[in-house]
Formats: C-alpha cells, structure tokens, sequence
C-alpha cells in the first residue's frame, strides 16, 4: 500500500512568462509558415516504379486480434472524443476490467482487475514507446504526464502480462498510447473548454510541414478547482512538440519532447498537513530512428530522457512535536532500446531487441541516500509462426537484469487457431515480473522534528529486508469472433492470474535512526507476503448497426483470493465491471454519444470502500463552417445519474458539465 | 533506218526495261518496306533512370523481333535529354521515355513522327497540348489505367466492397461520369469527395473514409504524390479501409493492392505502337492509348493486418482479363 506523498524538490526551472512568450511565438509562426510547402504537382515515374518509403512497415502493422497472443482493446480518437474525458485517466473506464480512481482532483490511479491503491504501479504504460511509470514510485502521474488529449491518436491496451514484447513492469497489463503523427495535424487548431468544476482550458496546435519534415507543436493550460471542499484544484501548462522527417526512402527519423508543469493544491487544512500549493513538473526528450530495410525487414533505434520533478515543503506542527516537512523529490529515467523486425516468410515473422536503462530518484530525505539508482538491461526476442495452415504460434521471452533484484525471465506461449474468417481460439500462459520501486526498495523517508526543544526522528518508511519482485502467471483462453457482414466483431476471455509476492508494507520496530530516537519505535517497511489468484471472464464487443451508429460494449466478471495477510487484497476487486459506449452520427454534422459505466462496490487499499458506481455521461457534438476544415461546439453532461464517492468519502463526483468550441483554420 | 537485228537489240532492251519497270512497280506496291532497307528510330531517354533504361533495352529488343523477317534493318539513335546534338538526321520515328525526354523533344523543331512513353496521363496530356502547334503525329502511351480496370479489381477483390470511396482532383475529375455510371450498373454506392488544393486532403479523406469499405486510387498528382502518400495510407489503415492503387510502388508503400503495367509490358506495347507508325504511318494528329498489358500486386502483409481475405493475385489478374473480353 502507498498513500500518495508529495514531496519537496528544486524550485520549477521555467517560469510561467515563458509559456506566454512560447504561445505568442506559436501564433505568430503560424501566420508566418506556409502550412504546406510540399511541391504536389508535377511528379516523374517514382509514383509508379520509384522507391517510396514504406509507411506499413513490419512495426507499424499491427496484429490482427485473431492472430494476437492476448486481449487487444483499441481505444480510437472518434472514442476519445465521444467520451467526453478531460484527463487521459478517464478514457479507461472503457476498457474492461479496468478501473480509474481519483485520490484527489490531480492525483489519478488507473488499473487493472483491481489491488488498486492511490498509486497503481502494476502496468507498463508506453507513450509512443517512452515508458513513463515512475521509478520513485512505480505508478503513473496521469496527470502530470507531458502529453496533452487532443494530441493522442489512439491507445491500445493489452489486457494481460506480456513483457516479451513490451519491456519491464509489464505486469497485469500494457497500455500504449500513440500520439498523432506530424503530418496528420497541418492544420492551425484552437480549443477552448470550460465548465465545472471552475474548470477552464485552452489548447492551441499547429502544424507545419518543409518538404519531407512535418512539426507539430501544440500548447495547454487547464485549471480546475478539484473536489468540492478539499485543497485538490490544480493549474497546468502543457508543450509539446513533435517532428517527424522521412530523410530517405528508408530512414525515418521523429523526434518528440514535452513539457508539464503547474500549481496543485494539497492539504487537509490541518496543522499536520495544511493546504498549501506544491509544484510540479515533468518534461521528456526522445528521438527515434526506423530503417525500413526492405518491406519485411526494419530496425528502429530509440533513445529517450524523461524527468519529473515535486516541490512540496512545509512546516507542521501537532502538540509539542513540530518542524519542516520535507516532500521533494525527482526522477529520472534514461533509456536506449533497439529492436530488429524481420519476416523471413511470409509465415514468420521474427523480432529481437535489447535496451539498456538507468532509472534515478533522488531526494534529501526519502530514498537510502540522496541519489538511488538502477541500471537494467533487457534482451528480448519474439516469433509469431504460423507452423500449420490456420494455427499460429506466439513465442517470446525477456530476460530482465537490474541492480535491485537481479536476473528474471519472462516468457510467453500462445497458440492461436483460426478455424475459419468468423472464429479463432487461443491459449496463452504469460509470466511476467514487478520489479519493486525505489520507494519499495530504498527507501529511507523521515523527517526530522522538534520536540520541545530536543531533536526527533519521524521514520515512515524504511528498507529493510531485500524486497523481490512480485511475479504473475497467467493462463486464458480467448475466443475471437467478427461477422463482418453484420458489422460485429469482438472477443472473451476466460483467465486465471497467479500473483505472488505482492509487495505490501507492515511494521517494524526502530529505536534509532540517523543518530536520532524514532518516535513510536517503529517504521513502516516493505516485503513480498501475501498472494493473490484472481479468476474472471471479460469480454468486449463492437457493433456498427449503420455507418451513423457504432455500439462498444465491454466488461469483467472477476473473483479473487488471497490470504490477505499484510492487506485487505481480496476486497480490491469488484465482482463486477460494464462499460457501453453509443456514438451516433446523424446526416446534419450532429453526433451524440452516450457511454455508462458500471462498477459493483470495492475497496482501494489505504482509501476507502467505494459503493456501486452507476455513471451516465452524455456528449453532443455539433460541427460547423467549412467541411473542409470544420470547427465543432459540444456539450457534455458528466454523471447524469447523481452522486458517487471517487476512492473516499470526500470526494464527491457529482454531476458535472462543460462546453467546449473547437475551431479549425 | 535500223537493220533487223539492230530491231530486235532495240526490242529486247526495251522489253526487259520495261518487265523491270513492272517488277519494281509490283514490288513498291505489295512491300513498301522493302524500299526501307534501314529505319532510323530515335530513342530519347535518361541514362539515369534504370527505369528508362530498361524500358529503351526492352524496346529495343522487342522492335528488333517484331521486324526479324522482315528484311528491314533498324538503327537506334540514343539520346539524353536536355542534351541532344544540333545536327540530327532525319529519323522515321522519334520515341521519348519520360517526362524530360517528352519536353526536350518539342525544342527540335522536327517533324517526325513521335511516340511518349512513360507519363502519367495528365502530364501526357499537358504536355501535348503545350505543343498543339505541331503539326506532326503525335502518339502517347500513358501510364494511368482505366478507371475501369480500377473497379472491376474491387469487384474481383470481395464482393462486400460495395462502398467505394473516391478521391478526384483536377486531373481526375472528369472520371466522375464513369464511375457514376460504373456504380449505377453495378449497384455500388461510391462515396466521392472533390478537391482542387492539398490543404482540403485531410478533410476531404477522413469524410470518405467514414462510410468507405475500400478507397479507390485514382492517379492525381495533386492528391497521390509522394508527400501526401504517407497521410493517406496512415489514415486508410487506421480506418481498416484498404487502398486499391495503381501502381506496385503504392503496393509496395503499403496499398493493399494495386493493378498496374509492368516495365516489360510498357516497353512491348511502346514497340507495338512503334511497330504500327511504321509500317502505317498517318496523317498528323494525337494518338493517347492507355496500358493495354496489365499485372495485379498485392501486400499480403496489409491484407492480414486488416484481416481480410482475398483471391491471389494471380486468380485477380484472371478475373480481370476475363471482365476485360
């Protein structure tokens, strides 16, 4: 169990004045730059014979879902945009078995099949292959991620462990988020949004291209004032730039960085936790290479830097114990990975790769020292053979090796069986690992405080047995069916999960540490007890009745248990998990999309037990102007059916609704 | 006056004279060619270009068995474009292959015969009617299928491809009347979208693209060209819409497939058409003939991807040269 800390850290490198001065630029250049300077009109026999560059390479094809080792669930921009979320975190309320919390109006935890807490950290989250969990404290700051909704093109969600194919941490699940490619955004693109809870954004794109370069550069900022009654309101500011250059036929380059930064609110209005405002920020660099060989052969080169950095800092006070609070904290992840692709038939298609990371955290007072470190090395390989006519294997394994816990192997086995165009079968069993986070690992957090003069110690958390990975063994079998005619297509599953060594944290005694006499005696610490087997079916279904109407229908049956010796994980999963998402277009540019979302009751590890959530969002959507590049004004009604808790009971989800105008030049 | 014998010298002499007359004059008459012991034919093509290059062989060598029995010896002038000599011979028959070689013919100011090679309709077109002046036979192969050959690869691909979506800009837009009527008969329902600059693209495919099983490739430098040919075939996969194109390069690029004419069958039917002008040369005029050999690709690796199934290529190309009877 983590409770969310905020921590204190270095003050914000950029001041607010240059998000002014970064806006004013943008606009400018967008008046200045021809947005498209590409020379269409006259072309020779390339067209025809020439080498052009392949753009549906090895990499880029995706799988069919028939042929895939595990649960796909795609999540598209026209989904996006029906659903009406504001934050990332909510899109994945429509995959099933997935479930989003909000420990406050900035903190978000989303996961899979439950063992939530504020923190999840039980998913490898990719964003355009950048792997952005943090290394402090293994979860995803959703809402601190540099990367803005309107720039995602779509997320695909890989509903299982499979670290052969996407690296460490890929442990319950894989979310990865592809972002719109530079030359999918020529145009000049304005958003403006507001509504409740005070909640006001503006966004601006705009995208230019020079020949065989396109670039996009899209800026944000969004406030809101957060759950009603609690100091949760947050302000952020968003860049992100992208470029993608195909420099020949067969070299492609892109190049990405970003920037999040902003106030959050935090507090209980206590004198142990006062409200105060703490700083945020996080930013990336990342540059990819892709060599297209041939059609059936690639290799891509990925080098990339993401850093997130908490200020918090404050003086507490209870009775006669006072002092500083002290919440900074960085972390930082850099990270080179290679991966060949080829298919040496058409039957078989090879990958391999390796990639070499060191992760950092760093802080005063809550890591074994003032920098921690990791270096992991990772080599991979996977093979998808169809051995016989209509059967198929999916081979692959990692073999993963950091400092903190040494040499694990992750292998994966699926046989899939495609008995005709309607059906295919699969079995799969996945095994995957967790390495624990720093906080898991290394940590040492306390404060120093003042007790009547004489010097005491408040120790939290502190390692002190070595903490193993937590381990997953998953066997399922899926079934996959699409009626093309009928426009209907999707898949089940039935699934068992093995969890074993869940980290979970319980209470040592400490008299002294760091010279100091620990009040209470005792700490907190961290190690591998208690297991879990969680048992399910889940399904998801697609159905377009007409071109106007596309129906999403998904959910979870789950049961789970464990022993619960540290913790209460048997609680932490709801029986069950429905989400229905209707988008219907009508001739006039008018769309509407209604999505409900359905949750039986459950407990968030460290919060509190949430009831039943019944949710009914609504959108409409009317679009305007010139079709050739249309602007669009939509209203959304969040939570139509009344109140619910979000992860405790003060947060109170209420109804909430917001208008937004887009605007296409 | 003559004796008898100087009688019968002068009539033998006149009468084999004029049996030769005859015989040359039958002989002129059935085989004109066999007057033209040597043709000259001018070749004008970019030795950069291995495109060209093969194509100037596979004509060459295809000219070359055509004539065999024939008595006829051909030459072959090759020449650059943008460099040709000031002094050039006469020639029967001048043949340009590709776009600078087509242009760098008209600064001649010859009257020979010409014959294009390797252009895309809409620039074939262009070009000659920059040229209207001349007046000299003109004859043009172009690259660009009929729209027709197009549509019945859909047709022959699945028969679920009942909505075709349609792109069409300046040098497309005057096939929207067969293709209305294609889909009249063949009780499709096509799904057109008109553009006249780049800037209306995105738009205008992501409007296609919503109520398209398949989009439809026709050449248009204006919509097809190789800055927008990634947008395109990004957009059309992440729709699951397959692009039925018009050349293997497409199919190569990531098109689901293509029918297209190989460089082979472009030289083969350049030496046909060569053939013909000259052995039947005409009055001055214009003479576009679209590809009449044709192959089918496809990319295997897209259709899985899409999880559609279709014939082979092989079986399409049979299908499509049994619609084309």
């Amino acid at each position: 169990m983590l409770r969310n800390r905020n921590l204190l850290a270095r003050r914000c490198p950029h001041p607010r004045s240059w998000f002014y001065s970064l806006t004013i630029f943008v606009s400018l250049t967008s008046f200045v730059a021809s947005a498209d300077t590409a020379q269409p009109g006259v072309f020779g026999e390339d067209l025809y014979f020439g080498e052009l560059p392949i753009i549906l390479s090895a990499t880029r094809l995706s799988q069919p879902l028939a042929e895939a080792p595990l649960s796909v669930t795609v999540i598209d921009r026209e989904m996006i945009d029906a659903s009406g979320a504001r934050e990332l975190a909510d899109v994945f309320r429509l995959v099933p078995g997935f479930l989003v919390g909000s420990f406050d109006g900035h903190q978000r935890t989303v996961g899979y099949h439950g063992l939530l807490d504020s923190f999840n950290r039980r998913m490898q989250v990719l964003i355009d292959g950048r792997s952005v969990y943090t290394p402090t404290f293994g979860g995803v700051l959703w809402s601190d991620l540099p990367l803005s909704l309107e720039d995602v093109d779509r997320i695909e969600v890989v509903r299982g462990p499979n670290a052969a194919s996407y690296g460490p941490n890929s442990f319950m699940g894989i979310v990865s988020i592809t972002t719109r490619h530079a030359s999918d955004t020529p145009f000049t693109f304005f958003k403006m949004s507001v509504g409740d809870p005070d909640y006001a954004s503006i966004f601006f794109r705009d995208g230019m291209n020079y020949g065989d370069i396109d670039f996009r550069i899209s800026v944000q900022r969004e406030r809101d004032s957060g759950f009603e009654n609690i100091a949760d309101s947050k302000v952020t500011d968003r860049v992100n730039i992208r470029a993608d250059y195909q420099a020949t036929a067969r070299d492609n380059f892109s190049f990405n960085t970003g920037i999040n930064t902003g106030e959050r609110g935090e507090g209980e209005g206590t004198p142990t936790n006062p409200d105060r405002n703490i700083n945020a920020t996080s930013y990336f660099i990342q540059g990819r290479w892709r060599k297209t060989i041939s059609p059936s052969e690639e290799f891509s080169l990925q080098l990339y830097h993401n850093s997130f950095v908490s200020e918090d800092r404050y003086f507490a006070s209870l009775g006669a114990l006072s002092g500083i609070v002290n919440f900074n904290r960085e972390g930082r992840r850099t990270d080179l990975e290679f991966e060949h692709t080829l298919l040496p038939k058409n039957d078989l298609k090879v990958a391999w790769g390796f990639e070499l990371r060191r992760d950092e955290g760093l802080s005063d007072n809550i890591f074994l020292g003032r920098n921690v470190s990791n270096d992991v090395y990772r080599l991979f390989g996977n093979m998808v053979w169809e051995f016989y006519p209509r059967w198929l294997i999916n081979l692959g394994a990692m073999l993963e090796n950091n400092d903190l816990t040494g040499t694990d192997t992750s292998p994966r086995l699926a046989i899939n069986y495609r008995f005709n165009n309607h059906h295919s079968y699969r079995f799969t069993a996945s095994r995957a690992t967790r390495t624990p986070s720093f906080f898991e690992a290394r940590v040492d957090f306390y404060h120093i405080l003042d007790f009547g003069g004489v010097p005491v110690l408040e120790q939290s958390y502190l390692t002190q047995d070595d903490v193993s990975p937590e381990k997953i063994d998953s066997v399922e079998i899926g079934y996959v069916f699409d009626f093309t005619e009928l426009n209907f297509h999707g898949d089940i599953k039935f699934f068992r999960e093995k969890i074993s060594g869940l980290i979970s944290s319980y209470d040592i005694p400490l008299l002294f540490n760091h010279g100091l006499p620990v009040i209470g005696g005792e700490s907190d610490s961290f190690h591998n007890l208690d297991n879990a087997v969680i048992d399910g079916i889940e399904f998801q279904v697609e159905w377009r009745p007409s071109f106007r109407d596309r129906i999403v229908f998904g959910g979870a049956l789950l049961d789970i248990d464990s022993d619960d010796i540290d913790e209460p994980f048997s609680d932490t999963v709801p029986d069950n998990i429905f989400s229905l998402m209707w988008i219907h277009r009508t001739p006039g540019a008018l769309s509407t999309a209604v999505s409900y979302l359905y949750s039986d009751d459950f407990l968030y590890l460290g919060d509190d037990h949430v009831e039943e959530i019944r949710r009914l969002d609504f959108r409409v959507a009317q679009k305007f102007g010139n079709k050739n590049s249309p602007s669009e004004i939509a209203f959304i009604f969040q939570n139509i059916l009344g109140s619910y808790f979000d992860m405790n009971d003060s947060n109170v989800f209420d109804t909430r609704a917001y208008v937004s105008l887009a605007i296409n030049f | 006056m003559l004796r008898k014998f100087e009688y019968h010298e002068l009539g033998r002499r006149s009468y084999r004279r004029t049996l030769l007359f005859c015989f040359l004059l039958c002989i002129s008459v059935i085989s004109p060619i066999s007057y033209a012991t040597s043709i000259k034919v001018a070749i004008i093509a970019s030795k950069e270009s291995i495109t060209q290059q093969f194509i100037v062989e596979e004509l060459q060598r295809s000219l070359n068995k055509m004539f065999s029995g024939k008595e006829v010896n051909l030459e072959f002038s090759l020449y650059e474009p943008n460099n040709l000599p000031t002094n050039i011979p006469l020639h029967s028959l001048w043949i340009t292959v590709g776009f600078s070689a087509a242009t760098s013919y008209y600064e001649l100011e010859i009257d020979s015969p010409v014959l294009h090679g390797l252009l895309p309709r809409s620039i074939l077109l262009t070009i000659i009617e920059g040229n209207r002046k001349r007046n000299i036979q003109v004859h043009g192969i172009h690259l660009d299928q009929p729209p027709i050959r197009l549509l019945n690869l859909v047709s022959a691909a699945s028969p679920k491809f009942t909505h075709i979506g349609v792109l069409l800009g300046p040098s497309s837009s005057s096939f929207q009347f067969a293709l209305n009527e294609y889909a009249r008969k063949a009780g499709i329902t096509l799904h057109t979208e008109n553009i006249s600059t780049q800037s209306d693209l995105i738009a205008a495919l992501e409007r296609v693209l919503v109520n398209s099983h398949v989009l439809l490739a026709l050449p248009d430098p204006l919509i097809y060209n190789r800055y927008s040919i990634q947008k395109i075939l990004l957009a059309t996969y992440r729709r699951k819409v397959p692009v039925v194109s018009f050349s293997s390069a497409l199919v190569r690029a990531g098109a689901s497939m293509a029918v297209h004419t190989t460089q082979e069958q472009i030289a083969h039917q350049l030496a046909e058409e060569a053939f013909s002008i000259i052995d039947n040369p005409r009055r001055p005029g214009t003479f576009i003939s679209p590809p009449k050999y044709f192959s089918v690709s496809i990319n295997q690796q897209v259709l899985r991807s899409l999880e559609l199934s279709i014939p082979d290529d092989e079986s399409l190309l049979r299908k499509l040269l049994e619609l084309e009877k």
